[in-house]
């Protein structure tokens, strides 16, 4: 049977106790659940890999830390939203010019990235146009409303598994979110009148 | 119950976890608020949209994996002055009991001469072959430049087990003590050759609730660092010493100086919050 398969727990145990095969697992079994949630919030390739490779570098210099408290994924989430933020921070200390300003939120400042411009509408169905509006909508907002909504929506985690990915109360998760929703919904709205342009 | 206030409501009304009286004057509001009517509508298609997330197809980069080898590699290799890595303490701590396993040395900084800073060169030429820490933030660090090629090496005192040993030219080391059990741990600090070593006792993950205890000086240092999660570091010769304490004051030196004063010890706290126990 291959490691993949084994236990987090058991693999986390050997790997804690210099096993490397066992971490080596452990990446495998993870590894591409940790992209597709990296790509969500980036929606690049290069940054989501550099992304995922940082945050194993930090679980593999934090494994002896690991109690078991929570869930190995939802560590694994909090250390691949740590990287991702501090990703976008470094970015945000290059000088960048922006077409399009930024837009004022409660949350801060939302930067106006418009991903994928070679793409066009109208060569996709309506369905795939709706579903790459939505994205494109999720990319604009601020990174803690983005990693919020990509991981209840997208990875189908619960609110409680969301506070404690983020250290957060499960109520602030929750009132975070639905403001989240909120400015998603004032986001679309601005992005179907470009379409109509 | 205003527009704004009845969009932060949004999601729990959809989700049907809003109760009581809330709930009815939500609804009360909605039911006459033709605006919040559209708002709430547009809300419900944006949930419906955003669960969509879920089926894009996210294809895997071949190059992921070589990837997170590369990235790990690189840090692997990083210390090159011939150090146990990562796995080979853990491995080592396996067979050196308890107290051992409670430290966890982070990856050491080095520094050679030739990259310090002028401010370094002053600090460390003035403070080559002495073992020093200082607490940084909530961590005990450990610094150490020795004059000549040394071997620094870190032991249990109470199983005399070795844990961790730096082979040095003239590199200043810096490494991180943390202690990732529950209760204090004491560890031995000696460069291969000299005659003094430093003893250091590192707080574990619980406060310990005891006030009252005897034992030697060693076993003291253990009790302070539990009870008043803060290092202690023993710079006295006789550690074997018998004392008795009783932690009334909430002033870890002051409770220290209770302990060891008729004893023929002193006790110091640096700015850093660091206790030292020293001979008078």
């Amino acid at each position: 049977m291959s490691e993949s398969y084994l236990d987090d727990h058991l693999l986390i145990s050997r790997a804690q106790n210099g096993d490397r095969s066992a971490f080596n697992a452990l990446i495998r079994k993870h590894e591409a659940r940790a992209y597709q949630y990296a790509f969500r919030l980036t929606r690049n390739p290069e940054e989501a890999s550099d992304v995922v490779a940082d945050a194993f570098v930090r679980i593999f210099n934090a494994i002896h830390n690991f109690k078991g408290q929570s869930a190995f994924t939802t560590w694994m989430y909090r250390i691949l939203t740590n990287c991702y933020l501090d990703l976008r921070k470094k970015e945000r200390n290059k000088v960048t010019t922006s077409l399009e300003g930024v837009l004022q939120t409660d949350d801060g400042d939302v930067e106006r990235q418009f991903e994928d411009p070679s793409a066009t509408p109208y060569e996709d169905t309506e369905r795939n146009v709706r579903e790459r509006s939505i994205e494109s909508a999720v990319a604009l907002l601020p990174e803690y409303q983005r990693a919020m909504i990509v991981m209840y929506h997208a990875e189908s985690m619960t609110y409680e598994e969301i506070a404690a990915a983020l250290d957060l109360p499960v109520g602030t998760v929750k009132s975070r979110l639905n403001r989240a929703r909120v400015s998603l919904r004032e986001l679309l709205v601005k992005d179907e009148e470009l379409f109509r342009i | 119950m205003n527009h704004d206030k009845a969009r932060d409501f949004f999601s729990s009304y959809y989700e049907g976890s809003l109760e009581g009286g809330l709930k009815q004057s939500f609804e009360l509001k909605l039911s006459t608020d033709a605006s919040l009517q559209g708002d709430y509508a547009a809300f419900v298609e944006t949930i419906r949209e955003l669960d969509t997330l879920r089926f894009e197809e996210i294809a895997i980069p071949v190059f992921l994996s070589d990837r997170i080898a590369t990235r790990l590699e690189q840090v692997q290799e990083k210390p090159k002055f011939g150090f146990p890595v990562w796995s080979n303490w853990l491995r080592g701590f396996a067979v050196t009991g308890l107290a051992a396993a409670a430290i966890v040395f982070a990856l050491p900084f080095f520094n050679s001469n030739k990259g310090a800073s002028t401010a370094d060169l002053v600090a460390s030429g003035s403070n080559l072959d002495q073992i020093r820490f200082k607490v940084d933030g909530s961590k005990l660090v450990l610094q150490y430049q020795p004059s000549n090629p040394k071997t620094l090496v870190i032991s249990s005192p109470t199983t005399g087990k070795e844990i961790q040993r730096f082979d040095l030219n003239s590199q200043r080391v810096e490494s991180p003590i943390e202690n990732s059990l529950a209760n204090p741990a004491i560890f031995k600090i000696q460069p291969i050759g000299d005659k003094n070593s430093s003893l250091v006792a590192v707080p574990g993950q619980s406060p310990s609730k005891a006030k009252t205890g005897e034992g030697s000086v060693q076993d003291l240092s253990l009790a302070l660092a539990g009870h008043y999660r803060i290092p202690v570091v023993i710079e006295a010769a006789d550690v074997t010493h018998r004392v008795s304490w009783n932690f009334s004051t909430s002033d870890v030196r002051v409770a220290a100086n209770q302990a060891v004063a008729n004893e023929g010890f002193s006790v110091d706290q640096r700015p850093d919050g660091l206790v030292v126990i020293l001979d008078r």
